[in-house]
Order: C-alpha cells, then structure tokens, then sequence
C-alpha cells in the first residue's frame, strides 16, 4: 500500500539525501498537518512547537522509515503522539476526553441550549471551529485525521492506537455533535 | 451519512468549512524546518569519512611497523646462553674479508659457524690467560657486569654489528694479544668503558687480549725485539706503549733508575 504512495516515494527519497524531496512533502503536508494540531491541542503558542517537533520526528526517522503504510498514516500517527506528549508534559488535558463514549453519546443526544446560543453568532466555520474545541480529545482528533489528513477509519485506528471499530464510534460521534452544533449550516 | 466502512462521510464540505480560516504555520517555521531538514543530510557524509579515516589510519600504522621489521617477523629474543653458543657468535663486521662493504654477510651458515667456533676457542684461550691475571679478571667482571645491566645481550649484539670498518681492515685476522693492544684499540676500549656501553661481543675479544697484555708484559716485549735485533719494530711497538699507556713508561723508567 505505502510502496506505491508518491509522499512515501518522497520520504524514501528524502532518506537517500535528496532535500527536494522533503521540500515538496512538507509542502504537500504542511497546511492539513499544521490545522489538526492546532485545533487538536487548541493552544495558538504550543501549535507551533509541537508542529515543529513532530517534522523534527519526521526528520529524525527518516532512515527507519519504512512504506508499510501510507505516509499519511504515519505522519498523523507522530502528530498525533506529539500532541499527546505535549498534554502530558503540560499537565492539561480536556476534561472531556477523560468521559466515556457512550456518555459522550448521550450528551450529544441531550445537548444544552448553551453551545447552540454561542453558535449561532458566529460564521458556519468559526461555530465548527467552536465546536471542534467542546469536543473530547479522542473524537476531535478522529473527525480532523479524517478531514485534514484525509485518513480513512482503519488509518485513524491505527494512528491514534485503537481498532478500526472504536476509530469509527468516535468519528460517528464527532460528526454527529458537530452537526447538531451547526444546524442548518452542517455539512449533508 | 455513511458511504461505506472507511468513508463514512464526505470529507470536502467539512474541509471548506475548516479552510475557510487559513490557518498555515509561519514562515519562520518553515524554514526552520527546511533547514533542520537540510542540516540532518550534511552530517552524514562525517559519519562516513570517520570510520573510514580511522581505519585508513589504523592499516597506515601496520603497515609501517610490518615495514619496520621486515617481513614481518618478531625479532628473537637471544639470551646469554645463546651467546655462548658458536651459532649465536656474530664475528664482528670487517673481519672477515668475504663481507660486504655495507655490513652484508655473503658467506654461508656453515662457514659462519666454523669461523664463530674458531673465535669461540681463541676466545677461551685468551680467558685462561687472563685467569692468571687478578686485577685483570676484576677489571673484565666489573666491565661484563656494567654492560649486561646497560645493554644486555641484544645491545651486545647490536654493537657488534656496528663496529666500525677501520677496525676491521686493521685487523684482518681475529684479535689477538699484540694487535688488540694496540693504542686505537685501548682509546675505544676506554671510552666505552667510561661511557659505560663498551660490551660489544668484538670488543669483548679486544677487551680480553688487552687485559692479558700489561704494559710490564708489552715492554718486555719490545726489549725481547730489539734484543732480536728488530729495532724498527721494538721502535713502533714502543711509541704504541706509549700512546697506550702516557705516564707509565716514565714511571717504569724511573723505577728502573731507583732500583
């Protein structure tokens, strides 16, 4: 799978000492990448030295990396990780994340008037921005592997460690409170 | 909602939605990390030429100390008895008129050996000689002690490989008791004896013959000459006692007069 990927193609360049190589994958990553980890860690000055840490990864693999999966995949997996260490190393987590899917589940069911009030004064992308931010930790981060990083579920599941079946509840559930958070303006 | 396992939704509308706020890192950023990038490739040329530039260095110095030694081989560790062997005896450079200018044996081991046991016996014969003489026996013991604890056998051996040409075309033959006692004979002996590295195996033979030779025993001599009416010869040998020994023949004379 990863062997045909162009951005594999690239690293494996990169890891042979072409330079270009990695200009043209950070080029090709670095908005998507840059997005998910400033909406996952929701902190405008840690967003910048966890992006900056998980290219130093990206760099600092190069020569183990191996195409076994889409680069992709493996990108977001480090973001991802770097995110992770950046809330360990802080002490801060969203509360939220803590919280059980199916408590999740059922506060997206029963939603308070509170959220909806804020959205509505807002534009469609600054109320899904705001939106994306009350969601836990786990769901924020499968809805944007998906959409900015253009993963599919199984590859969600194996960036954030967990199964495919676990990747998809969490992304069902983000989608779903992302939605009802946005009303009319929601995406079909 | 669903399309199928892996999409479960269309990602475009969301990604519209999410664009819209033009998020992108700084252009610091960028090209901080263009240049980290850059910078992780430079290094691995040094990895490279480190082990290499250390294993050239390291075949560099075996090849000099192979260089060194020849083929190769360690040199033998000779021991004293060794060198009383006649297969140890090295005779001394220029003695023996089939070597080479340069210091080169030509001659066969056979011969060697012979001419090594040849000087082995004058050797001995001149010891006993020596034996009957007390201060001179003293005299031989205390050099012998000096150059074994300076040099030990290997120096001996090397030194003998060194003695210079003069001596050998001086004398052709082996020493014995008139030529080795003769003034360039002693000037070397006692320089070396000063210096303290005097215990080459050729000036061991020189060493020998002089000890035996007094200069009581070498005016004796020369009165034995001219009473044999070779005058030239007594004269000769005459200036050679006194270079050899300055003060002694006015000593002896002197006594002569008192008695």
């Amino acid at each position: 799978m990863g062997v045909g990927d162009a951005d594999a193609q690239l690293m494996l360049r990169y890891a042979a000492g072409d330079a270009r190589a990695f200009d043209e994958l950070y080029a090709a990553h670095r908005g998507g990448l840059w997005r998910f980890i400033r909406r996952l860690v929701r902190d405008a000055s840690a967003t910048d030295d966890v992006f900056q840490e998980c290219w130093s990864r990206v760099i600092a693999s190069r020569e183990r990396y191996r195409p076994e999966a889409r680069f992709a995949t493996w990108l977001y997996r480090i973001a991802h990780n770097c995110c992770m260490d950046h809330w360990r190393r802080s002490g801060r987590r969203d509360r939220r994340e803590l919280v059980d899917d199916d408590v999740i589940a059922a506060a997206a069911d029963h939603a308070s008037a509170g959220p909806v009030e804020a959205l509505l004064e807002g534009e469609a992308s600054e109320r899904l921005a705001a939106a994306l931010g009350r969601l836990p930790a786990e769901q924020r981060a499968a809805f944007l592997l998906y959409v900015e990083g253009g993963l599919s579920v199984a590859e969600i599941g194996e960036a954030t460690g967990v199964n495919p079946e676990t990747a998809k509840s969490r992304l069902r559930y983000a989608v779903a409170r992302l939605k009802q958070s946005l009303g009319d303006d929601a995406p079909d | 909602m669903e399309k199928d396992d892996d999409t479960p939704f269309s990602r475009e509308p969301w990604q519209q939605l999410l664009q819209d706020r033009a998020d992108a890192p700084p252009e610091t950023t960028d090209a901080r990390i263009r240049a980290s990038a850059r910078r992780a490739l430079a290094p691995r040329a040094a990895r490279w030429w480190l082990p290499a530039s250390l294993a050239a260095s390291f075949l560099l110095a075996v090849l000099l100390v192979q260089w060194q030694y020849g083929d190769g081989e360690a040199p033998a560790v000779v021991t004293e008895s060794d060198l009383a062997s006649p297969e140890a005896i090295e005779p001394p450079p220029g003695i023996d008129s089939s070597r080479t200018g340069s210091g080169q044996t030509v001659e066969s081991a056979p011969a060697r050996q012979k001419e090594a046991a040849r000087y082995r016996r004058e050797d001995e014969s001149a010891l006993d000689e020596f034996a009957a003489e007390p201060d001179a026996q003293e005299s031989l013991d205390r050099r012998t002690v000096t150059g074994s604890r300076i040099g030990g056998p290997e120096q001996e051996l090397k030194a003998a490989s060194e003695m210079p040409a003069e001596e050998a075309t001086d004398d052709a033959a082996p020493p014995t008791a008139a030529v080795a006692g003769s003034p360039d004979a002693a000037r070397e002996r006692e320089s070396q004896a000063e210096t303290g590295r005097g215990s080459s195996l050729g000036a061991s033979y020189a060493q020998t013959a002089v000890e035996v030779r007094t200069p009581e025993a070498w005016y004796a001599d020369i009165e034995k000459l001219r009473a044999e009416g070779r005058v030239g010869e007594a004269d000769r040998e005459l200036e050679r006692l006194k270079a050899a020994h300055p003060k002694w023949l006015e000593r002896h004379l002197e006594e002569l007069k008192r008695r």
